[in-house]
């Protein structure tokens, strides 16, 4: 018998049950029916990565400018908010979102940087230095 | 005579290139005397988009550039990458050459004035 390790990579808690909704009501093409901000939990869709250097946090923002970001880090949990205008003739509405994710590495929260450019908003998340890759030589 | 003989390829039948594209959110906006459509682009950049007008059909294509560098490595990813095509069928007359597109945050805004013959006319009544 071949056992298969569960192996939860996502970060959000909650992915399941997202994906679980998403499935049952698009029906399972994702990126058919999308919308960007979906009215559950993870009100924002987010991607992952990281190198040796630092964990990274993209995600899609049109139309958001800088100042209607805030990015904040406690408790290793990364919080990321903010709002869209929307001008129409005289009047102006906005859209509000947030998203939380808990960050299970070190980081040194002193070099966190953020950067939106052309609506992709870039978070650079540096590890810690205890945390990154060592070589260990062999006497 | 130089006669060259095409080198027929035998070794696969020749695929088809097929481009995948997602379609882009969009928003229009009724000004007063034109259409605004505010196209969400996130990731491209103000040179990479191409903008057609084909009789009645607008046509929008964007190409990325936010691909992360090549040694990130992926851990959790909810949106994908890939570029935008979106087709809108006008059911209204617009002035070709007075169409215009501004790119800002990555959101593509086209104004599309309403034609002079398409405006709404009072008609005096003698």
């Amino acid at each position: 018998m071949r056992l298969i390790k569960y192996d939860n990579r996502s970060v959000n808690p909650l992915a399941e049950l997202d994906r679980l909704f998403s499935e049952a009501l698009w029906g399972g093409n994702r990126f058919g029916w999308e919308r960007m901000f979906e009215p559950a939990t993870g009100s924002l869709r987010v991607n992952l990565y990281h190198d040796n250097d630092a964990l990274y946090v993209t995600a899609e923002l049109p139309g958001v400018s800088k100042k209607d970001i805030s990015i904040q880090l406690e408790n290793a949990v990364l919080t990321i908010k903010g709002e869209r205008k929307v001008k129409e003739g005289k009047s102006e509405s906005s859209v509000s979102f947030e998203r939380a994710i808990t960050i299970g590495e070190e980081i040194n929260s002193d070099k966190i940087k953020a950067k939106i450019e052309d609506g992709i908003l870039t978070v650079t998340l540096p590890k810690a230095e205890n945390r990154k890759p060592k070589a260990i030589t062999v006497l | 005579m130089n006669s060259t003989i095409a080198k027929q390829d035998n070794a696969q039948p020749s695929t088809v290139n097929r481009m995948e594209y997602r379609s882009p959110r969009y928003e229009v906006h009724n000004l007063d005397d034109a259409y605004r459509v505010d196209v969400y682009v996130p990731g491209v950049k103000k040179d990479n988009t191409r903008i057609t007008l084909d009789k009645d059909t607008l046509t929008i294509n964007a190409t990325r550039s936010d691909q992360v560098p090549g040694n990130w490595e992926s851990i959790h990813r909810e949106y994908d990458g890939m570029d935008f095509q979106l087709s809108l069928n006008l059911n209204v007359d617009v002035d070709p050459d007075r169409i215009s597109a501004k790119t800002e945050d990555g959101v593509l805004s086209i104004t599309l004035p309403i034609a002079e013959k398409a405006k709404p006319k009072t008609i005096a009544v003698d």
